[in-house]
């Protein structure tokens, strides 16, 4: 998936007006709380048919953070 | 093999409304839950109400219109009983005033427990233990939820729902099929009360070893790996496709959980059901509640075909087919 569309997608998916970077911090976000976890989940498992182990939320701070978990091989346009 | 003869439920009088929990936790955007979560109030048991009392209510109102000296079996399900013994289910029957010639008992399930417990009526009555069975799912889990802890407080309600099982021979005789995993019995549950002393906390656990502790992205992805195969699963067991099945009722646990669910499995919007915005998760009486409202507003009718699953505590689940 191209690194852009999965900005614009994730962005939609979490209901966020502001247009999402590598380094945008997802607890920064307007909406986010624990809801948004379960939509980051669904967005994994739909968009990569991959389920994200929950633990590693904890450590999870930045998008780039969350497409290392999802593993860099699945984006172009590094 | 078995019918649904009859169906009611029972919540209880307090209420906790989105806004109630705004005002206590004002981060907490009270449309925010009614959009995600699809729940806009919840009913709560009070101190001195347990899972007994509420299925009083539901079990007498169930009676109306139908002889109660029918019931041969009562099936309790809840994971709140009054008592560590006796059994509810017998105290239920003095209760009510059923006849003392009837087997009784408890069954400690959650989510997947009104599919569990058709499963248990079926096997009664294709033994011939049993002709007219009293399915009761009965839950208290506020009850263990800490004041503080708005996740749960927003997700959960408190009901009882009383379900009689007959014997018929002109509807179909479907499989079930069940599950078990206890690998994910960490992630809800309720530590301290039981026998076990032993145990340690999720370090993700803010509040006392007696309150309930849920963690919602391990159960989601429990759910998304597993139900898929199951509605697929069930379908094959009996032969049927997604067209042969006029409405799937899921265990309602969160409208956003559900509507992934959907998306996944491609069942058709018009076929799948979704209501828990007035009464929240009320673990096992969930599936009853909701046919009993498909039923009111019309949508369910005799004849139809269901197909229900339930999932969730244990970890454990569940999935059948039913003639309505």
């Amino acid at each position: 998936m191209k690194t852009s569309v999965f900005l614009e997608k994730l962005q939609e998916e979490l209901e966020e007006k502001q247009m999402l970077n590598r380094d945008t911090k997802l607890k920064d976000l307007e909406n986010y709380d624990s809801i948004s976890l379960l939509s980051v989940i669904a967005f994994v498992d739909e968009n990569f048919n991959q389920q994200i182990d929950p633990d590693q939320f904890k450590n999870m701070e930045t998008v780039s953070d969350l497409m290392n978990i999802i593993g860099l091989e699945n984006f172009e346009d590094e | 093999m078995i019918r649904i003869s009859k169906i009611e439920y029972y919540l209880p009088e307090l209420v906790l409304t989105n806004t109630d929990l705004e005002k206590e936790f004002p981060e907490w955007s009270s449309e925010r839950i009614r959009e995600k979560v699809g729940i806009v109030q919840r009913h709560i048991s009070s101190e001195n109400e347990t899972v007994l009392d509420l299925a009083i209510q539901s079990s007498e109102k169930v009676f109306e219109n139908y002889d109660k000296n029918k019931i041969d079996f009562i099936l309790f399900c809840t994971q709140s009983p009054d008592y560590f013994f006796p059994t509810t289910a017998c105290i239920l029957q003095d209760k009510l005033g059923l006849r003392k010639n009837i087997g009784a008992t408890d069954f400690n399930l959650g989510c997947s427990g009104f599919v569990y417990g058709l499963a248990f009526a079926k096997g009664l009555i294709a033994s011939g233990i049993g002709n007219s069975i009293l399915l009761i799912t009965s839950e208290t889990y506020t009850k263990h939820i800490h004041p503080k802890d708005k996740g749960n407080r927003c997700i959960f309600g408190d009901a009882s729902a009383s379900v009689i099982i007959e014997k018929d021979t002109n509807v179909g005789d479907y499989k079930f099929c069940l599950g078990t995993d206890g690998s994910g019995a960490e992630n809800l549950i309720v530590k301290k009360g039981g026998f076990r002393t032993d145990f340690t906390l999720n370090p993700n656990h803010e509040f006392d070893p007696e309150n309930l502790y849920m963690n919602g992205p391990e159960i989601f992805n429990f759910t998304i790996e597993k139900i898929p195969g199951l509605i697929k699963e069930i379908m094959d067991e009996n032969g049927l496709t997604m067209d042969d099945i006029d409405y799937f009722v899921f265990h309602q646990a969160n409208s956003f959980m559900l509507n992934y669910l959907r998306r996944k499995t491609k069942i058709p919007t018009e076929k799948f059901y979704i209501d828990m915005e007035t009464t929240g998760n009320t673990v096992s009486a969930t599936i009853p509640i909701a046919l009993k409202n498909m039923l009111d507003k019309g949508l369910l009718k005799r004849g139809n075909k269901i197909l229900l699953a339930g999932f969730g505590v244990g970890y454990s689940w569940g999935a059948t087919i039913m003639d309505f």
